[in-house]
Protein backbone atom coordinates (compact mmCIF):
# COMPACT_ATOMS: atom_id res chain seq x y z
CA UNK A 1 0.00 0.00 0.00
CA UNK A 2 1.43 3.49 -0.85
CA UNK A 3 1.48 6.42 1.74
CA UNK A 4 2.70 9.99 1.69
CA UNK A 5 5.98 10.18 3.64
CA UNK A 6 7.54 13.48 4.54
CA UNK A 7 11.09 13.73 3.38
CA UNK A 8 14.32 15.82 4.33
CA UNK A 9 17.16 14.64 1.90
CA UNK A 10 20.18 16.80 2.78
CA UNK A 11 21.29 16.38 6.73
CA UNK A 12 24.52 16.63 7.65
CA UNK A 13 25.93 15.74 10.98
CA UNK A 14 29.13 16.39 13.47
CA UNK A 15 31.36 14.52 10.60
CA UNK A 16 30.91 17.96 8.74
CA UNK A 17 33.55 20.57 9.99
CA UNK A 18 30.61 23.16 9.08
CA UNK A 19 27.42 21.48 10.85
CA UNK A 20 27.56 22.47 14.62
CA UNK A 21 28.00 19.81 17.47
CA UNK A 22 24.10 19.32 18.03
CA UNK A 23 23.90 17.58 14.65
CA UNK A 24 24.19 13.62 16.50
CA UNK A 25 22.29 10.91 16.00
CA UNK A 26 20.18 11.00 18.43
CA UNK A 27 18.98 14.53 18.68
CA UNK A 28 18.59 14.42 14.83
CA UNK A 29 15.96 11.49 15.13
CA UNK A 30 14.31 13.22 17.74
CA UNK A 31 14.42 16.54 16.19
CA UNK A 32 12.93 14.71 12.96
CA UNK A 33 10.42 12.64 14.97
CA UNK A 34 9.55 15.99 16.89
CA UNK A 35 8.68 17.46 13.11
CA UNK A 36 7.15 14.52 11.83
CA UNK A 37 9.70 13.23 9.59
CA UNK A 38 9.70 9.79 8.08
CA UNK A 39 12.85 9.70 5.67
CA UNK A 40 16.03 11.56 6.57
CA UNK A 41 19.02 11.15 3.99
CA UNK A 42 22.36 11.75 6.02
CA UNK A 43 24.43 13.31 3.58
CA UNK A 44 28.25 14.56 4.94
CA UNK A 45 30.47 15.97 2.74
CA UNK A 46 32.58 13.23 1.62
CA UNK A 47 31.84 10.58 4.06
CA UNK A 48 29.36 8.05 5.06
CA UNK A 49 31.00 7.06 8.44
CA UNK A 50 28.00 8.30 10.45
CA UNK A 51 25.05 7.18 8.47
CA UNK A 52 24.96 3.42 10.36
CA UNK A 53 24.60 5.42 13.75
CA UNK A 54 21.75 7.47 12.39
CA UNK A 55 20.24 4.15 11.22
CA UNK A 56 20.44 2.66 14.86
CA UNK A 57 19.22 5.76 16.56
CA UNK A 58 16.29 5.81 14.48
CA UNK A 59 15.47 1.99 15.09
CA UNK A 60 11.72 1.40 16.15
CA UNK A 61 11.23 5.07 15.39
CA UNK A 62 9.49 4.80 12.18
CA UNK A 63 12.25 6.67 10.52
CA UNK A 64 14.08 5.56 7.73
CA UNK A 65 17.65 6.65 6.93
CA UNK A 66 19.36 6.49 3.72
CA UNK A 67 22.75 6.01 3.20
CA UNK A 68 24.15 9.45 1.14
CA UNK A 69 27.08 11.89 0.81
CA UNK A 70 27.17 15.61 -0.56
CA UNK A 71 30.25 15.48 -3.25
CA UNK A 72 31.98 18.47 -4.22
CA UNK A 73 33.67 17.98 -7.74
CA UNK A 74 36.17 20.08 -9.60
CA UNK A 75 33.82 22.64 -11.22
CA UNK A 76 33.05 23.84 -6.78
CA UNK A 77 29.62 22.29 -7.79
CA UNK A 78 27.75 20.06 -5.07
CA UNK A 79 26.02 17.24 -5.52
CA UNK A 80 24.11 14.92 -3.30
CA UNK A 81 24.67 11.03 -3.84
CA UNK A 82 22.19 8.62 -2.76
CA UNK A 83 23.41 4.62 -2.51
CA UNK A 84 20.50 1.58 -1.82
CA UNK A 85 22.96 -0.08 0.43
CA UNK A 86 25.91 0.31 2.81
CA UNK A 87 28.61 -1.87 0.66
CA UNK A 88 27.52 0.33 -2.63
CA UNK A 89 27.81 3.46 -0.41
CA UNK A 90 31.45 2.34 1.20
CA UNK A 91 32.50 1.49 -2.57
CA UNK A 92 31.54 5.01 -3.89
CA UNK A 93 33.53 6.18 -0.68
CA UNK A 94 36.66 4.49 -1.42
CA UNK A 95 36.13 6.06 -4.92
CA UNK A 96 36.00 9.46 -3.55
CA UNK A 97 38.66 9.05 -0.85
CA UNK A 98 41.34 8.06 -3.41
CA UNK A 99 40.08 11.59 -5.60
CA UNK A 100 40.21 13.50 -2.66
CA UNK A 101 43.47 16.06 -2.61
CA UNK A 102 46.05 15.31 -0.40
CA UNK A 103 48.08 18.37 -0.47
CA UNK A 104 45.46 19.88 2.05
CA UNK A 105 45.24 17.99 4.50
CA UNK A 106 45.16 20.39 7.76
CA UNK A 107 42.16 21.26 9.33
CA UNK A 108 41.06 24.66 10.69
CA UNK A 109 41.97 25.35 14.42
CA UNK A 110 38.60 24.73 16.24
CA UNK A 111 37.55 22.96 12.95
CA UNK A 112 35.61 19.00 14.71
CA UNK A 113 34.96 15.82 12.08
CA UNK A 114 33.96 13.28 14.43
CA UNK A 115 32.53 9.94 13.87
CA UNK A 116 29.91 8.96 15.90
CA UNK A 117 27.64 5.90 17.64
CA UNK A 118 24.26 5.84 17.90
CA UNK A 119 24.29 6.68 21.59
CA UNK A 120 26.31 10.06 20.57
CA UNK A 121 29.59 9.36 21.57
CA UNK A 122 32.90 10.23 19.36
CA UNK A 123 34.07 7.10 18.50
CA UNK A 124 36.88 8.97 16.33
CA UNK A 125 38.16 12.30 14.66
CA UNK A 126 38.38 12.29 11.24
CA UNK A 127 41.60 13.48 9.88
CA UNK A 128 41.54 14.25 6.71
CA UNK A 129 39.75 17.47 5.55
CA UNK A 130 36.96 16.38 3.69
CA UNK A 131 35.53 19.40 2.67
CA UNK A 132 37.80 20.47 -0.53
CA UNK A 133 36.68 19.64 -4.75
CA UNK A 134 37.52 16.24 -6.09
CA UNK A 135 39.81 15.99 -9.16
CA UNK A 136 36.29 14.58 -10.93
CA UNK A 137 34.43 16.15 -12.76
CA UNK A 138 29.70 16.83 -12.57
CA UNK A 139 29.82 14.51 -15.04
CA UNK A 140 32.52 11.98 -13.64
CA UNK A 141 30.14 12.39 -10.23
CA UNK A 142 27.09 11.78 -11.99
CA UNK A 143 28.38 8.09 -14.11
CA UNK A 144 29.99 6.66 -10.84
CA UNK A 145 26.68 7.45 -8.53
CA UNK A 146 24.72 5.62 -11.35
CA UNK A 147 27.52 2.79 -11.50
CA UNK A 148 27.14 2.10 -8.35
CA UNK A 149 23.09 2.32 -8.46
CA UNK A 150 22.46 5.66 -6.46
CA UNK A 151 20.58 8.79 -7.09
CA UNK A 152 22.38 12.20 -7.92
CA UNK A 153 20.45 15.25 -6.60
CA UNK A 154 21.80 18.41 -7.87
CA UNK A 155 22.27 20.53 -4.45
CA UNK A 156 20.69 24.27 -3.49
CA UNK A 157 20.85 24.99 -7.47
CA UNK A 158 19.81 28.84 -6.63
CA UNK A 159 22.51 29.56 -4.89
CA UNK A 160 25.14 31.55 -6.35
CA UNK A 161 28.01 29.37 -5.96
CA UNK A 162 28.53 25.73 -4.86
CA UNK A 163 25.69 24.74 -7.44
CA UNK A 164 24.95 23.67 -10.91
CA UNK A 165 23.60 26.64 -11.74
CA UNK A 166 25.51 28.91 -10.65
CA UNK A 167 28.87 27.44 -10.79
CA UNK A 168 28.57 26.11 -14.68
CA UNK A 169 24.95 27.99 -15.74
CA UNK A 170 22.80 25.32 -16.65
CA UNK A 171 22.54 21.56 -16.59
CA UNK A 172 24.74 20.26 -19.27
CA UNK A 173 22.26 18.21 -21.69
CA UNK A 174 21.96 14.55 -20.95
CA UNK A 175 23.31 15.00 -16.77
CA UNK A 176 22.04 11.61 -14.81
CA UNK A 177 20.67 13.83 -12.47
CA UNK A 178 17.37 12.41 -10.61
CA UNK A 179 16.24 15.76 -8.91
CA UNK A 180 16.90 19.06 -8.13
CA UNK A 181 17.12 20.56 -4.51
CA UNK A 182 15.96 23.67 -4.69
CA UNK A 183 13.90 26.87 -2.07
CA UNK A 184 12.33 28.79 -5.15
CA UNK A 185 8.82 27.74 -6.70
CA UNK A 186 8.68 25.71 -9.79
CA UNK A 187 7.47 28.24 -11.89
CA UNK A 188 10.34 31.22 -10.60
CA UNK A 189 13.01 28.52 -11.32
CA UNK A 190 11.63 27.49 -14.57
CA UNK A 191 11.69 31.36 -15.12
CA UNK A 192 14.99 32.12 -14.59
CA UNK A 193 16.93 28.87 -15.47
CA UNK A 194 14.82 26.83 -18.69
CA UNK A 195 17.19 24.08 -18.26
CA UNK A 196 15.59 22.95 -15.36
CA UNK A 197 12.10 22.38 -16.78
CA UNK A 198 11.33 18.73 -16.58
CA UNK A 199 13.34 17.50 -13.39
CA UNK A 200 11.61 16.69 -10.64
CA UNK A 201 12.27 19.53 -7.79
CA UNK A 202 12.95 18.40 -3.90
CA UNK A 203 13.29 20.96 -0.58
CA UNK A 204 15.79 19.59 1.92
CA UNK A 205 16.98 21.64 4.20
CA UNK A 206 20.99 20.94 4.25
CA UNK A 207 20.81 21.38 8.10
CA UNK A 208 24.20 22.37 9.68
CA UNK A 209 22.30 22.43 12.68
CA UNK A 210 19.20 21.46 14.77
CA UNK A 211 17.20 24.24 14.08
CA UNK A 212 17.83 24.51 10.49
CA UNK A 213 15.62 21.09 10.52
CA UNK A 214 12.71 23.51 10.86
CA UNK A 215 11.62 24.90 7.71
CA UNK A 216 8.59 26.08 6.01
CA UNK A 217 8.48 23.62 3.19
CA UNK A 218 8.96 20.08 2.87
CA UNK A 219 9.46 17.13 0.47
CA UNK A 220 7.20 14.74 0.32
CA UNK A 221 7.16 10.95 -1.25
CA UNK A 222 3.97 8.80 -2.18
CA UNK A 223 5.96 5.51 -1.88
CA UNK A 224 5.17 1.72 -0.66
CA UNK A 225 5.50 1.51 3.25
CA UNK A 226 9.29 0.00 3.32
CA UNK A 227 11.05 2.47 2.29
CA UNK A 228 13.96 2.23 -0.12
CA UNK A 229 15.99 3.76 -2.83
CA UNK A 230 14.32 2.59 -5.72
CA UNK A 231 11.06 3.57 -4.54
CA UNK A 232 12.25 7.38 -4.33
CA UNK A 233 13.42 6.79 -7.90
CA UNK A 234 10.42 5.88 -9.21
CA UNK A 235 8.51 8.38 -7.20
CA UNK A 236 11.12 11.06 -9.27
CA UNK A 237 10.10 9.52 -12.42
CA UNK A 238 6.19 9.02 -11.49
CA UNK A 239 6.27 5.50 -12.40
CA UNK A 240 3.91 2.95 -10.26
CA UNK A 241 1.63 5.38 -8.93
CA UNK A 242 4.74 6.82 -6.40
CA UNK A 243 4.84 10.37 -6.99
CA UNK A 244 6.69 13.63 -5.25
CA UNK A 245 5.52 17.00 -4.27
CA UNK A 246 6.88 20.22 -2.17
CA UNK A 247 4.22 21.07 0.55
CA UNK A 248 4.41 24.85 2.79
CA UNK A 249 2.58 23.84 6.14
CA UNK A 250 3.41 26.56 9.01
CA UNK A 251 6.99 26.26 10.66
CA UNK A 252 6.22 24.57 14.10
CA UNK A 253 8.02 26.77 16.81
CA UNK A 254 11.31 26.03 18.56
CA UNK B 1 43.88 42.55 -30.91
CA UNK B 2 43.93 39.53 -33.12
CA UNK B 3 43.68 36.42 -31.59
CA UNK B 4 46.80 35.02 -33.39
CA UNK B 5 48.69 37.50 -31.82
CA UNK B 6 47.77 36.94 -28.35
CA UNK B 7 48.40 33.14 -28.63
CA UNK B 8 51.51 33.93 -29.74
CA UNK B 9 52.53 36.09 -27.70
CA UNK B 10 51.02 34.53 -24.41
CA UNK B 11 52.50 30.86 -25.83
CA UNK B 12 48.66 29.82 -25.68
CA UNK B 13 48.41 26.07 -26.11
CA UNK B 14 45.56 25.81 -28.58
CA UNK B 15 42.91 22.75 -27.89
CA UNK B 16 40.61 23.27 -30.72
CA UNK B 17 42.17 22.42 -34.52
CA UNK B 18 39.69 23.57 -37.08
CA UNK B 19 39.98 25.99 -39.58
CA UNK B 20 38.66 29.50 -39.28
CA UNK B 21 39.31 33.24 -40.60
CA UNK B 22 41.39 35.34 -37.85
CA UNK B 23 39.82 36.68 -35.04
CA UNK B 24 39.73 39.76 -32.86
CA UNK B 25 39.68 40.25 -29.41
CA UNK B 26 37.05 43.31 -28.36
CA UNK B 27 37.87 42.84 -24.28
CA UNK B 28 38.68 40.68 -21.75
CA UNK B 29 36.42 39.00 -19.05
CA UNK B 30 37.56 36.51 -15.92
CA UNK B 31 35.68 34.72 -13.55
CA UNK B 32 35.02 30.90 -12.80
CA UNK B 33 31.22 31.21 -12.16
CA UNK B 34 29.28 31.11 -15.15
CA UNK B 35 26.40 33.27 -14.47
CA UNK B 36 28.76 35.98 -13.60
CA UNK B 37 30.25 35.71 -17.13
CA UNK B 38 26.76 35.17 -18.56
CA UNK B 39 25.65 38.62 -17.08
CA UNK B 40 29.25 40.52 -17.50
CA UNK B 41 30.53 39.08 -20.50
CA UNK B 42 30.35 40.80 -24.12
CA UNK B 43 30.31 39.42 -27.36
CA UNK B 44 33.65 39.43 -28.93
CA UNK B 45 35.12 39.26 -25.04
CA UNK B 46 38.27 36.85 -24.38
CA UNK B 47 37.28 34.95 -21.90
CA UNK B 48 39.90 33.75 -18.85
CA UNK B 49 38.55 31.07 -16.62
CA UNK B 50 39.82 28.13 -14.32
CA UNK B 51 36.48 26.15 -15.96
CA UNK B 52 37.32 22.93 -18.00
CA UNK B 53 33.73 22.29 -18.23
CA UNK B 54 31.80 21.67 -21.76
CA UNK B 55 29.15 24.38 -20.38
CA UNK B 56 32.01 26.79 -21.53
CA UNK B 57 31.39 26.10 -24.75
CA UNK B 58 27.87 26.49 -25.37
CA UNK B 59 28.15 29.63 -23.30
CA UNK B 60 30.78 31.07 -25.35
CA UNK B 61 28.69 30.17 -28.43
CA UNK B 62 25.80 32.03 -26.96
CA UNK B 63 27.30 35.03 -26.15
CA UNK B 64 29.93 34.90 -29.04
CA UNK B 65 33.07 35.53 -27.53
CA UNK B 66 36.05 35.28 -29.46
CA UNK B 67 38.01 32.68 -27.49
CA UNK B 68 38.44 31.14 -23.91
CA UNK B 69 41.06 30.42 -21.99
CA UNK B 70 41.78 27.55 -19.03
CA UNK B 71 44.27 29.17 -17.15
CA UNK B 72 46.28 28.12 -14.06
CA UNK B 73 47.24 24.38 -16.05
CA UNK B 74 43.03 23.36 -15.18
CA UNK B 75 42.34 20.44 -17.08
CA UNK B 76 40.39 20.26 -19.73
CA UNK B 77 37.98 17.59 -20.47
CA UNK B 78 37.68 15.61 -23.88
CA UNK B 79 34.08 16.57 -24.15
CA UNK B 80 34.32 19.94 -24.27
CA UNK B 81 37.49 20.48 -26.62
CA UNK B 82 35.08 17.81 -29.41
CA UNK B 83 32.03 20.52 -28.52
CA UNK B 84 34.20 23.46 -28.81
CA UNK B 85 35.19 22.46 -32.23
CA UNK B 86 31.83 21.49 -33.47
CA UNK B 87 30.61 24.83 -32.42
CA UNK B 88 34.01 26.39 -34.17
CA UNK B 89 35.31 28.18 -30.42
CA UNK B 90 38.71 29.18 -30.11
CA UNK B 91 40.16 26.71 -26.70
CA UNK B 92 43.45 27.27 -25.01
CA UNK B 93 45.33 26.50 -21.94
CA UNK B 94 48.17 28.02 -19.98
CA UNK B 95 49.99 27.03 -17.24
CA UNK B 96 50.36 30.52 -16.11
CA UNK B 97 47.99 31.35 -13.48
CA UNK B 98 45.06 33.27 -14.62
CA UNK B 99 46.66 36.67 -12.65
CA UNK B 100 49.43 36.30 -14.95
CA UNK B 101 47.52 35.76 -18.16
CA UNK B 102 45.21 38.87 -17.40
CA UNK B 103 47.88 40.76 -16.71
CA UNK B 104 49.45 39.95 -19.94
CA UNK B 105 46.53 40.96 -21.82
CA UNK B 106 46.35 44.03 -19.71
CA UNK B 107 49.93 45.59 -20.20
CA UNK B 108 49.08 44.86 -24.01
CA UNK B 109 46.27 47.06 -24.08
CA UNK B 110 43.16 45.08 -23.91
CA UNK B 111 40.89 46.19 -21.82
CA UNK B 112 38.31 45.12 -19.23
CA UNK B 113 35.09 44.04 -20.79
CA UNK B 114 32.61 46.55 -18.70
CA UNK B 115 35.06 49.13 -17.14
CA UNK B 116 33.23 51.34 -14.83
CA UNK B 117 34.93 53.75 -12.43
CA UNK B 118 35.40 52.35 -9.06
CA UNK B 119 36.04 55.87 -7.20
Amino acid sequence: MLRWIKADLHVHTVLSACAELDMSPREIINTAKLLGINLLAVTDHHAIDNVVACQEAARGTGITVLFGMEVQTREEVHLLCLFPNEFLANSFAALVDQHLPRSMLSLHTGEVQAVVNASDQVVRFEQRKLLASLDLSVEDVCNAVARHQGLSIAAHVDRPQYSLLGNLGFIPPGLPVAALETISDAAELHRKHPSTVGYPLLCSSDAHSLPMLYKEKYTYFYVAEDVTLSEISMALKGEGGRRVCIKTEAKIKI
Amino acid sequence: MLLSQIAEELKLNRLTDFQAAEKTVGGVYVADLISLVMANAKQNDLWLTHQGHQNIVALASLLQLSCVIIGGGMPCQEETIRKANEEKIFLFNSMLPIYELAGRLYLRGLQPSAYAEMD
